[in-house]
């Protein structure tokens, strides 16, 4: 009895070591990823700065940002979608689920001359198709003919509301130099490192976490042996 | 609604400079949905803390949104309400800023993190 419990003591101080070693190298993972964001970030407001030089002070400043007060909606082009990764926490407990980050962008796709050849084809037969069911409309009940003209509207509006994508850039203007390219770039890849930093960060947040129940367990176990072994005694003696 | 919020994905927040906000909005993280709620505040010498502080919390109520950046300086104001949130979602990043460049030892997840090499509770 007291043998078995001396195993699974054993066992779980390995694992509190493992668990121990490894928030250890999460942390100086940590530290490291933050400090190349923070190369990343500065690099980039460099050349926002550089920017602001080119184009004016207030024309690279927050006042281009989208505000809430405005009527269009903004969507976003970059996303996060979360992934559940199971490993073995402790060798007698169930799997233990790690939360990470995948980043995931949506491509801006310009429109081609084809694409508009298209669509103004397409308006052209909306355009003919009105006539004819106000036509048809004429034949049917005044009524009838006005819950139609609501369903034909709501279609148009329907199937030309795709989500409007922009590229951000634009909301500095259309010609714009170089420097705010650059700098988009870098914080794109500073966006990168944040969902890499984002999942250190988690893992050692799950890490922790483990610790301390490993922990929990064994000061339980502790206190057991010791209860076990004053029960014990008085019987001995 | 969960389901519709996994395929969409999940949003990452800033609050921050203006820099920082110009810099990742550029990036494209920028959100303004239907209830005309911004995913993004720009922070200057004029906010107040309490303000901070309430979008902070009201991005923290959010379920469409995984990750908050957050300048380290911005989070030094507001630190015991990031000390509180000890969920890992929304994951709360502390990211350097131009002016200010990184400290590990004001972060949040590493002190939390070096509590597990306390004396008192090593065994």
């Amino acid at each position: 009895m007291a043998s078995c419990d001396n195993r699974k003591m054993n066992e779980i101080d390995v694992e509190l070591d493992k668990r121990a070693l490894r928030a250890l190298k999460l942390m100086n993972e940590l530290i490291a990823s933050k400090l190349e964001l923070e190369k990343s970030v500065k690099a980039g407001s460099l050349d926002l700065a550089k920017a602001r030089y080119i184009m004016g002070n207030r024309n690279v400043s927050a006042l281009q940002l989208p505000t809430p007060g405005e009527g269009a909606d903004v969507t976003p082009l970059v996303t996060v979608h979360r992934a559940q990764t199971f490993q073995d926490s402790n060798s007698d407990t169930s799997m233990e689920a790690t939360i990470s980050l995948q980043l995931e962008r949506v491509t801006i796709s310009t429109p081609s001359p084809d694409d508009s050849k298209q669509r103004s084809s397409q308006q052209q037969a909306l355009k003919k198709r009105n006539p004819e069911s106000r036509e048809s409309d004429e034949q049917k009940p005044l009524l009838d003919a006005a819950e139609d003209d609501d369903d034909n509207d709501a279609e148009e509006k329907s199937g030309s509301s795709p989500p409007s994508l922009q590229d951000p850039i634009k909301w500095f203007g259309v010609l714009v130099p170089q420097n705010l390219r650059q700098g988009q770039a870098r914080f794109k890849r500073a966006l990168e490192l944040v969902v890499h930093t984002a999942n250190i960060q988690l893992e050692l947040h799950a890490t922790v976490a483990q610790f301390r129940k490993l922990l929990d367990t064994k000061r339980s176990m502790q206190s057991d042996l010791i209860k076990l072994a004053d029960t014990e005694q008085p019987l001995v003696a | 609604m969960a389901l519709h919020s996994a395929i969409k994905g999940k949003l990452i927040a800033v609050i921050g400079d203006e820099d920082t906000c110009v810099g990742f909005l550029l990036g494209g993280v920028g959100e303004i949905n239907k209830n005309r709620q911004a995913n993004f505040m720009v922070v200057d010498k004029n906010t107040a803390v309490s303000e901070v502080e309430e979008t902070f919390k009201r991005f923290l109520r959010r379920d469409d949104l995984d990750i908050i950046l957050i300048n380290q300086n911005i989070a030094d104001m507001i630190r015991h309400v990031i000390d509180c949130h000890t969920m890992p979602i929304p994951a709360v990043l502390e990211i350097p800023s131009k002016d200010h460049p990184y400290d590990a030892s004001k972060d949040s997840i590493l002190r939390r993190a070096k509590g597990m090499f306390n004396p008192e509770d090593v065994h």
